[in-house]
């Protein structure tokens, strides 16, 4: 299978960010048609029929997110996470620079969907660029009367906003996204209540990704059944796979779900250098490596990837050769994921802090036996015991390169010290 | 049905997992949960097993069917790595040190790592040693959600999250007010107070619960004690008035009572000549000497009895006045305070006191705050408005300050001083133009209503506002908001009452509560925030001369014989005087013997009445804890016990009956204040039985319908409100649900009258701008206790706020010293720029003695209630160079 662009569609039309190439090339023309003609039930039905599942990580169906929002309580938001903070994750801010559009546009269909007046995109806090090519577009679609007040002269207004982050994973949770947006300390919020119902200045709101937005006019445009044709039953639709680590191209390739993993890593000429493959972490840095041997023939696709013992979240694919040592993958993870710990909570302020102290001394060839069995330890005081799912995400790497490579780990506590001489590091 | 650890527990008995374990009695350690605030789940220490799963009990909600364990081996595991993990980051003390001992931690597991090592000791009262922090934030919500401060942040992710109050910022230089609720709630020491640390370090402390001796809020306290010294105060959590919280004085200002200028024994002027010096007395000698000048100036004497003291002493004091002396001469402070209020209240509704509770605060959806600065004046109250606007309900505030309440007020009346009238009528036209009154509550409970629609009209909001300089349209925008209000609940204070026209200020307050319909239900009603202690006891009590103990009138012949009858003794058929005439007939020398019971009128009350008065005087007695001003002009000084050494009982702004226990004993040599009365009775030929105040409480039940059903038995816990029937009555939160005691309410016309004060001063050409005084949070009153205390670390000197455009025009620079000179005198103190008063308005508290507040203001009283208009004098002020 070959990529196909439903959201990366700048790849084939120039300039499509411009808003006069985005209208001849029919943009825009959904949100009109539905504010018109539409119903708002009708539009929310199209995409729960379509199967559309959140692009973000969690795979959750979109459509029944949307449903969740009371009827009759107003106002309610939409928040475009756009927070694309994953270690390995692109795919986002290629959509955002190259298509900004499509994405205000899916973003307000689904406003109207819900009953939404407001929009606002969560942009993270390195997004300069992205942040001033978004404000142009809604200023441009604004004065051209695509968005704004008493849209195509019906009762129905939809304002955008693009607000920036001030720079922490965390605020890709959606809780602690809503209290940044807020001005509040960018932590996460206690659920219940879910956004749905008490979200956004503590009112209904639905939080998506980016990328699934994206996806939205032209489900509208195309119906449920066209949708539901690409991909598999389950996993319907295209998605955009961020390929990086030891791959001759890196970059975005936006394929139908259940593409075999061959013929992903085949758009992107396979393992650099010609080397072979270790493993990969399938949805960046939170997510468990998968080895080699469990991803020939995979089809790529939510239930399958998690079938395979990992997940296929946001679709980050970061390779890993065979020269790899999993002990420096999973410091740099662990790293990675205490520096962004909130500190809300203690196992997970904590645990991360000494998990990176056992992972440094490890790579400084300074580790034993009992630094590898206290990673076991500190895993189980934060599995399951924390204020958010960060703290499960920095054990990942941790438990999944133990369990699959523990001779690397084996050598490390022989007094070893790490082989980090990737290209990458 | 829930079943935890193998008990079952109803499901409707639970709202969280937490509550569930508890009903079954299961232990589960929590260390950043506080009943007060809502469960976060920070500290993680509460995870328990829900059908397999480890959940935070605090936050996750209860329901049927769930399987809870709390002491499973994992359970016992995780929680011991837990205390490692938090030994690691901290080395707390106190309920976190002890989660740690129990679980069998011990610092070992982890080395530990570098902490957070600051330490702050710049308060007066608070401490701070981060080492110990374990970092749940309870501190952060506390201060957020009790008190509404806001002090506290967390900075900083990760291993690197901390405490913060600004970085590179001394503790002391914070917003914070010291209300101590932090340091109360706080788990693991890091965040402390004097006290606190003291009471650590003493053994064998005994807990006493006692009602808070300053203002009228009647918070509940318990009083940590070593027998001999009171050492920590913390603020009871079951209390019904304060829920646990207290104020900066309420908490920290106690350590006036072990002080070494306490008076320990009585002292006289030797000679009759008011030029000797006050020497130390007998108390034989000097309780013979008040008995026989009382006796020889009968007819001629009067009281003031003290809103500091109990109900039980102001009963025996009017008792002594008019069953033992004869006369109804005797007052009390809240002639100068809520005289006003009492008599307006009683004029419109038949009753002078708050008509509903503290509680309903938090059930009102609109609060109108007026002439009040509750944050300071009433901490506690304050805070519970400051909670309900943070939970949503709306705010106006009428002050010519811009209040700390006014600041987070969604409409701010800023009157120009002595212009309440005006505002009020005009408010009551807005209402009436906008269609806003209550038209079936007017119709069943007022009549009036047409005739003042017709009255107010004069009073239109775009005319009125050239009387108060308040904008016609915000005007408007209150109306609205308390028009539409569902619960509209009122708040005042002195700003309404100390007026020209208070008494008549107040009665317009209860037009605005009788247009809406906001009586005799919850979260509503018309409610005087009470300024001391126990000044609505003392007027309970009869401490006035129109009205005798429970208000009843003196000219009824059933009250007669009923007083008559439990005291044996005729009653006096003198008409009686209020404070300011006691003050000028001593001053034409119809007064001759003045007995004052624990006030300080020589600083408090205007110098105006009172210098003449005592010049005149032949005898003055005061009963005092400490030698303040006025006691150092009297002829006899009789030393008296403070409320942490004496039993009784004291009545707050609500009405709230509440018992008064003894922790310490007085100084030697002093006695309680009651013990004194007794004594002084029984040498006036009006000996009494009683060997224990609970015995005074009785008879206060005989006399007094509104207390027939109050006992000591019935005061512990939260106290009884009155009126209190019967002995099976359960006490009376809100008044006037069905009918008011005059019936059908009468909807009050009143006109605007300018206060001749604005006259008497000779223009605004000589004085132009108009003072307002009143408190500061730090101090209370005449600061005869609170300036022996670290208060004054806090605030040293009274200020005169001054915005800073007349003090440009002036020349006169912040901090600078400045005197205030009125038509009357003039007092000295240093300027506070600020933009909190508007132009033209100034403001300066009373605290301090050497600053003569009360030497510039006026001897206009309340042409009702003879309150004297402390709240609008015209002065000039002047930099001194």
């Amino acid at each position: 299978m070959g990529e196909m662009h439903v959201v990366l569609r700048h790849r084939d039309i120039p300039d499509l960010h411009d808003l006069d190439v985005y209208v001849a090339h029919g943009g825009y023309a959904q949100l009109k048609r539905a504010v018109t003609t539409m119903q708002p039930a009708e539009v929310l039905d199209i995409v729960k029929a379509s199967g559309l599942r959140g692009r973000g990580g969690a795979g959750f169906p979109t459509g029944l997110k949307w449903s969740f929002c009371p009827r009759d309580v107003y106002p309610k938001y939409i928040v475009v996470n756009n927070d694309e903070s994953e270690p390995g994750t692109f795919k986002d801010h290629e959509l955002t620079l190259r298509n900004p559009h499509q994405v205000i546009e899916g973003a307000a269909l689904a406003a109207y969907a819900i009953g939404a007046q407001a929009v606002y995109i969560y942009c993270r806090g390195e997004f300069w660029q992205e942040m001033k090519v978004l404000e142009a577009a809604v200023a441009r679609a604004r004065a051209a009367g695509w968005l704004g007040q008493r849209l195509h002269g019906t009762d129905y207004t939809c304002e955008v906003y693009v607000t920036p982050g001030a720079g922490a994973y965390i605020c890709g949770e959606e809780t602690a996204l809503l209290n940044s947006l807020e001005g509040e300390l960018g932590q996460p919020r206690l659920k219940p209540p879910f956004p749905a119902v008490a979200g956004l200045y503590a009112r209904p709101t639905v939080v998506n990704n980016t990328e699934t937005l994206a996806n939205v006019p032209p489900i509208v445009e195309k119906g449920a059944a066209w949708f539901k044709a690409i991909g598999t039953e389950k996993s319907p639709g295209t998605k955009v796979f961020c390929l990086s680590g030891h791959v001759e191209r890196p970059g975005n390739y936006e394929v139908p779900l259940g593409t075999p993993f061959e013929d992903l890593m085949a758009l992107a000429g396979g393992v650099w250098k010609g080397r072979a493959l270790k493993a990969i972490m399938p949805a960046g840095a939170s997510s468990p490596v998968t080895p080699a041997a469990k991803l020939a023939g995979l089809p790529l696709d939510w239930e399958r990837v998690a079938a395979a013992g990992s997940t296929l979240g946001s679709a980050s694919f970061i390779v890993l050769d065979e020269t790899t040592d999993m002990v420096w993958v999973a410091d740099k993870t662990t790293r990675f994921f205490q520096h962004e710990s909130c500190g809300k909570c203690s196992p997970c302020r904590e645990g991360t802090y000494w998990l990176k102290q056992v992972y440094r001394r490890l790579v400084a060839g300074q580790g034993t036996a009992a630094d590898v069995d206290l990673i076991g330890d500190i895993a189980r005081q934060i599995d399951g015991k924390c204020f958010c799912p960060l703290g499960e995400f920095a054990l990942s790497a941790p438990r999944s390169t133990l369990q699959l490579f523990r001779e690397d780990y084996d050598r490390a506590a022989a007094g070893a010290a790490a082989q980090n001489g990737q290209a990458h590091a | 049905m829930i079943v935890v650890d193998g008990r079952p527990v109803a499901p409707d008995a639970a709202h969280t997992v937490l509550d569930a374990c508890r009903t079954a009695g299961a232990h589960v350690p929590t260390l950043c949960h506080d009943a007060r605030v809502e469960p976060r789940g920070h500290c993680r220490a509460c995870l328990v097993d829900v059908d397999g799963r480890l959940v935070p009990a605090c936050t996750t909600p209860a329901h049927d069917g769930q399987r809870i364990a709390t002491d499973t081996p994992a359970l016992a595991a995780y929680r011991r790595d837990l205390c490692e993990l938090m030994l690691a980051e901290s080395a707390p003390r106190g309920a976190a040190a002890a989660l740690c001992a129990a679980t069998g931690a011990d610092g070992t597991r982890y080395p530990p790592r570098a902490r957070d090592g600051r330490a702050d000791d710049s308060h007066p009262y608070l401490r701070f040693d981060l080492e110990a922090c374990i970092k749940c934030r309870l501190c952060v919500q506390v201060c957020e959600d009790v008190q509404g401060q806001f002090v506290y942040a967390f900075a900083g992710r990760g291993e690197g999250a901390h405490l913060s109050w600004g970085d590179g910022v001394r503790f002391a230089d914070t917003d914070c007010v010291a209300c101590g609720a932090c340091a109360s709630a706080c788990p693991s020491g890091a965040i402390d107070d004097v006290d606190r640390r003291r009471a650590t370090s003493t053994a064998g402390l005994r807990t006493v619960r006692t009602t808070c001796g300053y203002c009228g809020v009647g918070c509940q306290l318990d009083v940590r004690t070593d027998g001999t010294d009171v050492v920590q105060i913390d603020g009871t959590r079951a209390a019904s008035v304060n829920a646990g919280h207290l104020c900066v004085k309420g908490r920290y200002a106690h350590r006036f009572v072990g002080h070494p200028d306490r008076l320990t024994t009585p002292l006289v002027r030797r000679g009759g000549r008011r030029d000797a010096p006050l020497v130390p007395a007998g108390w034989d000698e000097a309780l013979d000497l008040v008995a026989r000048k009382m006796d020889e100036h009968r007819g001629k004497v009067a009281a003031l009895s003290s809103s500091r003291c109990t109900n039980e002493e102001n009963y025996l004091l009017q008792k002594w006045l008019r069953a033992g002396l004869a006369t109804h001469n005797v007052d009390c402070c809240a002639r100068v305070c809520h005289g006003p209020t009492a008599a307006g209240m009683r004029r419109v509704l038949g009753t002078g006191a708050a008509t509903n509770s503290l509680a309903d605060i938090a059930h009102a959806d609109v609060i109108l705050v007026s002439g009040s600065n509750a944050t300071v004046g009433h901490p506690v109250t304050g805070a519970r408005i400051k909670q309900a606007v943070l939970r949503g309900a709306r705010l106006i505030v009428i002050d010519p300050r811009r209040t700390e309440l006014a600041a987070i007020a969604d409409a701010h009346l800023q009157l120009r001083p002595g212009s309440n009238v005006a505002l009020l009528n005009s408010l009551a036209c807005a209402l009436f133009d906008l269609a806003l009154e209550n038209r079936a509550f007017l119709a069943a409970r007022t009549t009036g209503a047409a005739e003042l629609r017709a009255f107010v009209a004069q009073y239109a909001p775009e005319r009125a506002e050239a009387l108060t300089g308040v904008p016609a349209a915000l005007v408007r925008r209150a109306a609205a908001l308390w028009g539409n209000a569902e619960r509209p609940y009122q708040a005042h204070g002195l700003g309404m009452t100390e007026h020209f026209q208070g008494s008549e200020s107040v009665m317009l307050l209860c037009n605005l509560s009788l247009l809406v319909g906001g009586f005799g239900r919850e979260g509503v009603g018309v409610n005087p925030l009470r300024g001391q202690n126990n000044v609505q006891g003392a007027a309970d009590m009869g401490c006035q001369p129109d009205l005798l103990t429970g208000y009843a009138d003196p000219a009824d012949p059933a009250v007669r014989e009923r007083f008559t009858r439990v005291w044996g003794r005729p009653l006096p058929t003198d008409r009686g005087l209020t404070i300011p005439k006691m003050y000028r007939a001593a001053a034409r020398g119809d007064v001759r013997a003045l007995f004052i019971l624990g006030e300080d009128v020589v600083q408090t009350d205007p110098a105006a009445h009172v210098d003449p008065a005592f010049a005149a005087l032949d005898f003055i007695v005061v009963q005092e804890i400490f030698l303040s001003k006025t006691a150092e002009r009297a002829d006899v000084v009789l030393p008296g016990a403070c409320f942490f050494e004496k039993d009784g009982t004291f009545t707050n702004g609500e009405r709230r009956i509440q018992r008064v226990r003894k922790v310490v004993e007085p100084p030697p040599g002093a006695r309680a204040d009651w013990q004194i009365l007794c004594e002084l009775m029984a040498r006036t030929g009006l000996p009494q039985p009683f060997a224990h105040p609970s015995d005074v409480m009785d008879e206060i039940a005989q006399v007094a319908p509104p207390f027939a059903g109050v006992s000591f038995a019935r005061l512990e816990g939260d106290g009884l409100q009155w009126p209190v029937p019967d002995a099976a009555h359960p006490g009376t939160g809100i008044l006037h649900a069905q009918a008011f005691p005059v019936g059908k309410a009468v909807l009050p016309q009143v006109q605007y009258v300018p206060s001749p004060v604005l006259a008497n001063a000779g223009g605004e050409a000589a004085y132009p701008l108009r003072l307002v005084t009143g408190r500061v949070l730090e101090h209370y009153n005449c600061g005869t206790m609170t300036r022996r205390t670290d208060a004054v670390r806090l605030v040293a000197h009274d200020a005169l706020e001054i915005h800073p455009d007349d003090a440009r025009a002036l020349g006169v620079v912040d901090g600078a010293p400045v005197r205030v000179v009125s038509a009357y005198g003039e007092a000295r103190a240093h300027a506070a720029l600020t933009e909190a008063v508007a132009p033209g308005t100034c403001f300066l508290s009373f605290h301090f003695p050497e600053t003569g507040t009360n030497d510039v203001t006026s001897d206009i009283v309340d042409r009702v209630a003879d309150c004297p208009e402390y709240k609008l004098t015209p002065v000039r002020v002047e930099p001194i160079r």
